[in-house]
């Protein structure tokens, strides 16, 4: 008799044979990646290890020098509606409207995506980024970890499969940065997808399905945190239980 | 899509989300109205009848937030128009009224007419093509579609349509470049109406077709240019060459003034394109009127809505990362000129008009440590061959000059050879770029084995030497060409304007505070900030137009006194420039 197999998730977002070069330099070498909804993947590896490269193909901002990245079996492309509709990116440096509050700006995304109800959302975006109280404050108030913190909430006041994030535990403090994880999780659990990089073991560790590890533009391993983790970040404790 | 984190859309979103279809309905209706097809493919409507349109209603929330904003803004804009309107009435209007009053009384200004039609021409090709370029040139940068950093970071990033959110960017770069059209046109009316004795509103009407078409046209153009990489890739490659084009125009145009005229060019020129479809139509209420100048016009005005029609819908259609970039490098352009870092902003435009840019060229580095800083400006040099062009481009007319301004008497004499030396200047400037790059941050010079100071007089070395070579070649090419002895001047003046060059180099980072230098004599600031920004420059162009007078060995003598005068007080800047000596607030 036949052995029973594991069901096989399919993939929401599949870059193929991705490669990019800048000039003649390669910033990525050719790689296969494969994320399914309720997964998330982090990316880890040094400054210029390609990372953020990775995270701008996976978000249509960039176009592969070959290969193909497809979300749902469609290509992706920023400047595709559908494709931003669906597709949540936070790290980039953001320029805010210097006259619009916190709140107005969040209520502003939300009703972009025809969120109901939008300012139960917004609300519940600013309790769970710890920014209730500076709801009504401009953004050139903000530091920079609450400015951090806006961009995180932007991403939840709307819809999304796919949640891009670039070191979002920057400028974090430990409890913003616990929240983070927190909010991850839950997303995973939503069936949201994530694909983050980042430069902070704990978080990988305590959130990813799968760690890439990236230098100089190649896949040096990937995995699950508990294998991967060790080698990129030597020396390093990894506490708590998954 | 995501249930209990995330928030459901109104839409057919393409989840399970619940769908509100009466606005659903409402948007796609809205879609209709205000969709066009441009809206198509990427960054379109019809991709967003999958997904729920909610741009109507984004705007709509987002006007009524930034409402208090836009009348503060409404307000400023309308104070600048009023100041602007009032300095051009109250200096053209009432100063042309004068004359067209001093013409009614019998005042006869009509001697320098026959000039004025002989200049028409290839002025007006070189004026058309030079305003083309310029827009298409600052497309690659910035662009007629330039968002605010803040809508393109928050609105752009969400699946609205980009067309309503873009279009009134392009309107209004439209109305900004039709002001210069439409106040040369005016001037062109009033000088025909005096030297040509053409009715001034017949006039006023014909130069308005090219005053508000070719500025138009332009913009549209450059539509294409921010849209598509390949194209910008011509324009950057084809600038130089359009550049010649232009200067040679203006050249013919002074030769034609001076009475050597080519009638059969002038006709080709007028009808090669757009540029000189204007001229034709300029002339048609002149006696120097062209066969079929009517149908320029119509020919310009029919091309100029077909143009816009499509920078209209082209211009939903420009890729957000173009977008990005452009309102980065905008703002960063802006926050340097608000503090009149004039140099920043030109680094800031520069950086993301190279971005990408392939290395080719390698010097391999010498074994001697002394030429380690020829070899270090010569590769930028090298590197930078627009620089080159640009020396060429300021370093022709300034020759062609030189023999004018030698035959003239007094301050005719006096006047041309400051042109001259000016245009010089700009020419030999272009290749002391690497000086200026060590003088922006004297930190960068943590590498030299030299002191400062004697760093900064080691820069001065390869653009002297490529100055004097530029000067030697431009010079022996004038004469082989029929001028005369005077251009030979070039070349001894090349070295005191190298060294004015390196004056400006040293100059260092930008001194705002002097703007607000307090002097006995009122708000002087701005002219204190201007002499101290082109010391260089405002010292030697008086100093040469003078020295460059007198007979030639006396002049050789002066222009070595003066470049050892300028050279110390470049070393005393550099010296300043590097902390030993600190600036007398």
């Amino acid at each position: 008799m036949a052995k029973p197999k594991k069901a096989v998730r399919p993939p929401l977002l599949a870059l193929r044979q991705v490669s990019r070069r800048y000039g003649g330099r390669l910033a990525l070498a050719p790689l296969d990646l494969n994320i399914a909804a309720g997964e998330c993947v982090a990316l880890v590896g040094h400054n210029g290890s390609g990372k953020s490269t990775l995270l701008r193909l996976a978000a249509g901002r960039d176009t592969p020098t070959s290969g193909t990245v497809k979300l749902d079996g469609e290509p992706v492309d920023e400047n595709d509606p559908r494709v931003r509709a669906r597709l949540a990116v936070v790290g980039d440096v953001s320029a805010c409207y210097p006259d619009l509050t916190v709140r107005e700006h969040l209520a502003l995304v939300a009703v972009a995506h025809g969120v109901e109800e939008p300012l139960t959302w917004v609300d519940r975006a600013l309790t769970d980024r710890g920014l209730a109280e500076h709801a009504e404050v401009l953004p050139d108030s903000l530091s920079s970890g609450q400015l951090q913190s806006l961009l995180l909430a932007a991403a939840l006041v709307r819809p999304r499969d796919l949640l891009i994030l670039d070191e979002p535990e920057q400028r974090l403090d430990p409890g913003a940065r616990e929240r983070l994880a927190a909010l991850l999780r839950a997303e995973l659990a939503d069936g949201v997808a994530v694909l983050l990089a980042t430069h902070h073991p704990d978080l990988a560790f305590h959130v990813a399905d799968r760690v890439v590890l990236l230098e100089d533009g190649v896949v040096l391993a990937q995995g699950a945190p508990q294998n991967v983790l060790p080698t990129a970040f030597p020396g390093s404790a990894l506490g708590g239980d998954r | 899509m995501s249930g209990d984190t995330g928030p459901g859309t109104g839409s057919t979103g393409n989840g399970t989300d619940d769908n509100n279809t009466d606005d659903n309905n409402t948007d796609d209706n809205n879609t209709e109205e205000n969709g066009t097809a441009d809206d198509n493919g990427t960054g379109g409507g019809a991709a967003l009848e999958e997904t729920g349109d909610w741009t109507a209603e984004t705007l709509e929330l987002l006007r009524a937030l930034r409402a208090p904003h836009r009348r503060s803004r409404a307000g400023q804009i309308g104070y600048a128009v009023y100041s602007f309107m009032l300095f051009v009435l109250s200096w053209g209007g009432l100063f042309s009224l004068g004359l067209f009053a001093n013409a009614s009384m019998g005042a006869n200004y009509t001697a320098d007419g026959p000039h004025l039609l002989a200049a028409l021409p290839s002025g007006v090709c070189a004026l058309s093509l030079g305003l083309m370029l310029m827009v298409a040139r600052d497309a690659l940068w910035r662009g007629p579609v330039v968002a605010p950093r803040a809508t393109v970071d928050w609105l752009l990033m969400q699946p609205v349509r980009p067309g309503p959110v873009l279009r009134p960017w392009l309107w209004v770069s439209c109305a900004i470049a039709v002001v210069p059209g439409l106040l040369a046109a005016a001037a062109a009316a009033v000088a025909l109406g005096l030297m040509e004795r053409v009715p001034f509103l017949s006039a006023l009407g014909w130069a308005l077709v090219g005053g508000i078409c070719v500025p138009l046209l332009a913009t549209a153009a450059a539509v294409l240019v921010e849209r598509s990489t390949s194209v910008a890739r011509w324009v950057r490659r084809g600038s130089p060459v359009v550049a010649l084009v232009v200067m040679l125009l203006a050249v013919q145009c002074v030769l034609a003034v001076m009475g050597h005229r080519s009638t059969l060019l002038e006709r080709i020129e007028m009808w090669s394109g757009p540029w000189g479809w204007s001229a034709l139509a300029g002339l048609v209420p002149t006696h120097a009127a062209q066969p079929g100048g009517w149908a320029a016009g119509l020919l310009l005005a029919v091309l100029t809505v077909l143009a816009l029609a499509w920078a209209h819908r082209a211009s939903a259609g420009i890729p957000l990362g173009s977008l990005r970039l452009r309102a980065r490098t905008a703002a960063g352009v802006a926050a340097a000129l608000r503090t009149a870092e004039l140099r920043s902003a030109r680094l800031v435009q520069a950086q993301a008009d190279q971005k990408g840019r392939k290395v080719r060229l390698r010097i391999p580095p010498p074994q001697r440590a002394a030429l380690i800083v020829p070899w270090r400006d010569l590769t930028s040099l090298l590197r930078a061959p627009s620089r080159f062009g640009r020396a060429v481009l300021f370093a022709v007319p300034a020759l062609l000059l030189a023999e004018p301004a030698a035959d003239a008497r007094g301050a005719d004499r006096v006047l041309l050879t400051a042109l001259a030396v000016a245009l010089g200047y700009l020419g030999v400037a272009q290749l002391a770029e690497p000086a200026r790059v060590e003088a922006d941050d004297p930190r960068r010079a943590g590498w030299s084995p030299y002191p400062y100071a004697k760093l900064m007089l080691r820069h001065a070395m390869v653009p002297v030497a490529a100055s004097l070579l530029l000067m030697t070649l431009g010079a022996g090419v004038a004469s082989a060409l029929g001028e005369g002895p005077a251009v030979w001047l070039a070349p001894a003046a090349a070295l005191p304007l190298t060294a004015a060059a390196m004056v400006n180099a040293c100059r260092g980072p930008s001194r705002q505070e002097l703007m607000y230098t307090p002097t006995g004599a009122g708000g002087m600031g701005p002219f204190i900030f201007l002499a101290w920004y082109a010391a260089g420059p405002l010292t030697t162009v008086p100093a040469l137009a003078f020295a460059l007078g007198s007979r030639p060995v006396t002049a050789v003598l002066w222009c070595l006194l003066i470049s050892a005068v300028l050279m110390y007080w470049s070393y005393q800047r550099a010296l300043t420039l590097s902390g030993r000596h600190r600036p007398k607030d």
